[in-house]
């Protein structure tokens, strides 16, 4: 809503938009842990992937790897997966692999991940997703009522609060857009959210995935996409974003980043 | 109950002292009585009536009333008004007499006696500081955004007011948020005082009578606000003929008719304005729509010579359509039933019965969401105003407000909707108040104004609040060090008007003048404000989105103690003056909000928040030219206002890393200028000049990858700042035909906003390119130039 505001306040009071270049400044790098741990629907989720890396210059076009570093994940039964280094440059973080991953809904699982001396762990559940019910086409979005977008349907689990995060992948978008929902109002309820984009068109592809999430990383990514939507002064200040992985050698020296589980599911849509 | 017992022990000390008044031992007369306007009979506020000999005066109150007690003599009585012309007269007092007094406007006196006429200059013997006062005549002179008039953004360019940037709503002053403004129509509270999301004001300039700011040394019959008092009186309409005024703009219109009743006894006004910009996007096949209307009236009636009685009412709205993605609605409303009785010539009696409405409404088609959210407040006054003799006058009062608070009601759109309709706990609650000042003069150079305020505040049932352990409701995680909500233990219920909390707190208030000589005077003035309301807000600038919420066990009324010390001079017969004020205030209970806190319809507020403290500090300087052509102000403000969220254990971490940071809107260095020259009877110009600092802002310090997006990284809050912010207006207005007194009446306002288009930043924001996915930073600018004209008429 904070960026429907923003977006607002654009088209109203004949004011405009330049890209402008700021001196920043650079802070010492920080490890970054990308652990998100997805299960699809239908699929044996044995194939899990963690990204590390390090914070950059705001503007640098690199981003640094990390290699070397030995990682983890063990379930609430002592069994532990191993995820080992995965040679090649093509990618921007340095992966590590895990291929026996046996994902258990409602489980809990321990991340450890050990580098340059320092250990750092997490710990979050597996949590279960409901299946994207269905998508309508919409030829009437946007604020001239001539933008091309859908509105995803899945059916909430009912009784308990639940929490979502939603990835939308486009040919249009240089990079996947997000959108977290919980179902504060929709409780049992069919909970939709319609996603619009200018340059959508006949035969644009798009995927989405539905992620069931904790109620914290909700509230993470709730600062994450803040933090990068830029949405500037009609939001909450932004400030660094603190996830759930701890250093268990020195908790000044925290990673950034997440460790996540989620049961998802994907699904692809051809604009008609 | 120690704080009652104190507040009389106060009150016995005031009494004690004024029984102490010498009695003189000549025979001592009182005159009282009215100053009105002579064309209109509009009753003029804070008149200034004189006794040249005695040195001695009294200004009219909110209801034009003066009394003063004095040894019977042979007097010259000086009687003057902002934008009005001074009046002398003799008298001759052998006895108590009542006596009413018209003045002459300024704009329809001839050129060659406006030098006289009586400006907003500093009033050197009065203890009141801190206060400022425009006349509804030098505001309408002002240049501003599209030609409307905007009272809020006059008063932005006076020493220790500015606001969170251009197009937002609200002020700040001295340092204070928005929501701690206390905003007063016709002694009604306004929740909400911009139209547009802040782009014009609630406030219909052809209505008003007379507004007040008070940035500090606020009087005891005052409260609920911490940082200032904006008090506007709306016009009583005229008494003597039916006149029609209003104009056309380039975004609204308006109309106003005013007239007598019963033959004089009584008079009507009504005005209305309305915004019609979404005619045309109508017309343009566009489907957004944004508008306003808002509509005040007011009747006055004169039952006896003791008695007089006002009913007066305000009804606004906003409407704001996105394609029926986005619907917002919103409105303040109110009636005020006034009933002023004279039990004597020296007691004046006000009582108030105010039922006041704000609305805010939003209709989320995307989501298939309706939204409402709600305040209604009753309001009883009663307060008397006690002129005794040697210029000693006593204010004393009570008030008690009821409030509902609907947080949300909340409503699926259609059939379509997965939405459950559902009803937000409603909140309750009651805050009485007493309070006494004292203004008195103890010799020639010294006057002193000293009162208290005892406020009360009560949360009242029928509720079921949650429980907590260690009664918090927010609770630190230390293995993460990030704040979490609480979950609760358990619900307690409350009935009907059973007490959840209650807060008591004392308010004393003083200011002290010392007069050097007729020209120049030092003040100092301390005041405690208590406000039990929090507008609940975590945006960088403030929003639309105004959700208020009452203290509770919570959320604590948050507290605030002022002092200030100032110099006043008037130079060269007047014509200049100079105020320089220094202010230190210091703030407790602030609400702040952990990351990510989720504000809109939150079942449980308690759980995001945490108290934090305030300070602010800083020098006022502004210099005024009061008479001749050309006139206006040059106002500086060097200041500093800084927030702290400190862990409430040694183990937590607080907000910030627990240090103290800039507010939102803290702003080192604020120069206005402010200028005025009448060319001849047909053409006036006005200019306006504004550097300030750029408002602090947070700008990354690094960037990851996450998720396959590039996540901007920050460090400490609000270390940056945007550019310098600075602007040039202009203004001309043109009456074709001065010296018209009957009949159509007219003049044209040209007005240029941001004369060289300045691209001033409103935010800079950092985000990733949807084409190339690089990181990059975003100038907002809100207004570049903005040409305007207003043709404004009168019949």
């Amino acid at each position: 809503m904070k960026n429907l505001l923003f977006i607002l306040m654009l088209l109203v009071c004949l004011s405009c938009e330049e890209v402008v270049n700021v001196d920043l400044n650079k802070a010492a790098p920080r490890l970054v842990i990308d652990a998100s741990i997805n299960w699809e629907k239908g699929t044996s989720g044995k194939v899990q992937t963690i990204k590390l890396s390090t914070t950059a210059g705001y503007y640098d076009t690199v981003i640094p790897k990390i290699s070397g570093a030995t990682i983890f994940v063990t379930n609430s039964s002592g069994v532990v997966f191993n995820f080992t280094e995965q040679a090649g440059t093509d990618f921007v973080a340095s992966k590590y692999i895990c291929n026996n991953f046996a994902p258990i809904l409602g489980e809990n699982y321990t991340l450890t991940v050990i580098h340059n001396n320092q250990t750092y762990s997490a710990q979050e559940k597996l949590i279960a997703t409901p299946p994207i019910r269905d998508v309508d086409q919409r030829n009437d979005l946007g604020l001239n009522s001539d933008e091309i977008g859908v509105r995803i349907n899945f059916i909430d689990t009912p009784n308990e609060p639940n929490f979502y995060l939603f990835r939308f992948g486009t040919s249009v978008n240089a990079f996947p857009e997000y959108q977290i929902i919980d179902d504060q109002f929709t409780e049992g309820n069919v909970t939709s959210w319609l996603y619009s984009n200018k340059n959508l068109k006949k035969d644009s592809e798009m995927n989405f995935i539905l992620y069931g999430i904790s109620e914290s990383y909700h509230t993470y990514m709730k600062i994450v996409l803040a933090n990068s939507s830029g949405s500037g002064a009609f939001g909450p200040s932004p400030t660094r974003v603190k996830g759930n992985i701890i250093n268990v050698t020195n908790r000044d020296n925290y990673a950034l980043g997440y460790f996540r589980l989620s049961e998802t599911n994907s699904y692809n849509y051809v604009i008609q | 109950m120690t704080k009652k017992f104190l507040f009389t022990v106060i009150i016995t000390i005031i009494l004690s002292f004024l029984y102490r008044i010498p009695i003189y031992a000549q025979e001592r007369v009182t005159i009282s009585g009215t100053i009105i306007d002579s064309r209109t009979n509009e009753t003029l506020i804070g008149a200034n009536v004189y006794i040249v000999e005695l040195k001695t005066g009294v200004s009219t109150n909110e209801y034009g009333f003066y009394s003063l007690t004095i040894p019977a003599g042979n007097y010259t009585l000086w009687l003057s008004y902002i934008g009005y012309l001074s009046r002398q007269e003799s008298i001759s007092l052998t006895e108590t007499i009542k006596s009413d007094y018209s003045l002459i406007e300024d704009s329809k006196a001839l050129t060659e006696i406006v030098i006289t006429a009586n400006k907003e200059i500093a009033d050197i013997r009065v203890p009141e500081m801190s206060t400022s006062k425009l006349s509804i005549q030098t505001i309408k002179q002002m240049p501003v955004v599209m030609g409307e008039v905007d009272i809020i953004k006059s008063i932005l360019q006076l020493p220790g007011v500015t606001n969170a940037g251009e197009g937002q709503s609200g002020f700040n002053v001295r340092g204070g948020s928005a929501d701690q403004n206390l905003i007063l129509l016709d002694e009604a509270t306004i929740y909400n005082s911009s139209h547009l999301f802040g782009f014009f004001s609630v406030f219909n300039a052809d209505a008003v009578k007379d507004l007040k700011l008070y940035k500090g040394g606020i009087p005891a019959r005052y409260g609920g606000r911490l940082s200032s008092v904006l008090d506007i009186y709306q016009k009583e309409g005229n008494k003597n003929h039916l006149n029609f005024s209003g104009g056309i703009g380039s975004i609204s219109s308006r109309l106003l008719a005013e007239g007598p009743i019963a033959k004089g006894r009584g008079s009507f006004i009504v005005a209305g304005r309305g915004s019609y910009a979404h005619l045309f996007l109508k017309l343009a096949d566009n489907k957004n729509s944004a508008s306003f209307y808002d509509l005040n009236t007011k009747l006055s009636y004169q039952l006896n010579s003791k008695n007089q009685i006002y009913l007066s009412g305000y009804f606004g709205k906003d409407n704001f359509d996105l394609n029926g993605a986005f619907v917002n609605t919103y409105g303040n409303s109110f009636a005020n039933l006034r009933w002023n009785h004279l039990y004597s010539d020296k007691l004046f009696s006000n009582l108030s019965l105010i039922y006041s409405d704000y609305f805010y409404g939003l209709e989320l088609g995307f989501v298939g969401l309706d939204w409402d959210f709600g305040i209604q407040n009753f309001n009883l006054k009663y307060d008397f105003k006690h002129y005794l003799g040697n210029a000693t006058r006593l204010t004393y009062g009570i008030n008690a407000q009821y409030y509902t608070f609907n947080p949300g009601t909340i409503k699926p759109q259609d059939e379509n909707s997965g939405i459950n309709a559902e009803q937000l706990a409603k909140k309750f609650a009651l805050e009485p108040a007493i309070y006494m000042d004292v203004e008195q003069s103890l010799s020639k150079q010294i006057t002193v104004n000293y009162g208290v305020r005892y406020s009360l505040f009560y949360r009242l049932g029928k509720e079921t609040v949650n429980v907590y352990a260690n009664n918090q409701a927010v609770v630190f995680n230390n293995v993460l060090g990030i704040y979490e909500k609480a979950s609760p233990i358990g619900l307690k219920s409350y009935t009907d008007n059973e007490v959840i909390a209650s807060f008591n707190n004392l308010e004393p208030r003083a200011s002290v003048s010392y007069a050097l000589n007729d020209d120049q005077s030092v003040k100092v003035s301390y005041n405690r404000m208590t406000q039990y309301l929090h507008l609940i807000s975590n945006t960088q600038s403030p929003t639309p989105l105004d959700l208020w919420a009452p203290s509770d066990n919570f959320l604590k009324p948050q507290l605030l103690d002022q002092v200030a010390i100032g110099y006043f001079r008037n130079f060269k017969n007047d014509k200049y003056s100079l105020e320089v004020e220094s202010f230190y205030k210091d703030i407790k209970n602030r609400v702040d909000y952990i990351d990510g806190a989720e504000l809109i319809a939150n079942r449980a507020i308690e759980q995001v928040v945490l108290n934090r403290k305030g300070r602010s500090y800083g020098l006022e300087v502004m210099i005024k030219r009061n008479t001749g052509r050309l006139t206006g102000w040059v106002a500086y403000t060097l200041s500093r206002t800084e927030q702290q969220t400190g862990g409430r254990t040694t183990t937590e971490t607080g907000i910030n890393s627990g240090r103290w940071y800039k507010a939102g809107f803290d702003k080192p260095h604020n120069l206005s200028i402010t200028a005025s020259f009448k060319q001849n009877e047909k053409w006036n110009f006005s200019t306006i000049f504004n550097v300030q600092s750029g408002l602090p802002s947070n700008f990354p310090n690094g960037k990851y990858e996450y998720l396959g997006i590039s996540v901007p990284d920050f460090g400490l809050r609000n270390e940056s700042r945007l550019p310098t912010y600075h602007r040039l207006d202009l203004s001309a207005t043109y009456t074709p035909k001065p010296n018209k007194e009957k009949g159509w009446r007219s003049e044209w306002v040209f007005s240029i906003y941001n004369v060289y288009n300045q691209q001033n930043a409103a935010s800079i924001s950092f985000r990733q390119n949807s084409d190339t996915a690089a990181n990059e930073a975003v100038r907002f600018s809100v207004f570049g130039i903005v040409p305007g004209i207003t043709y404004n008429f009168k019949f």
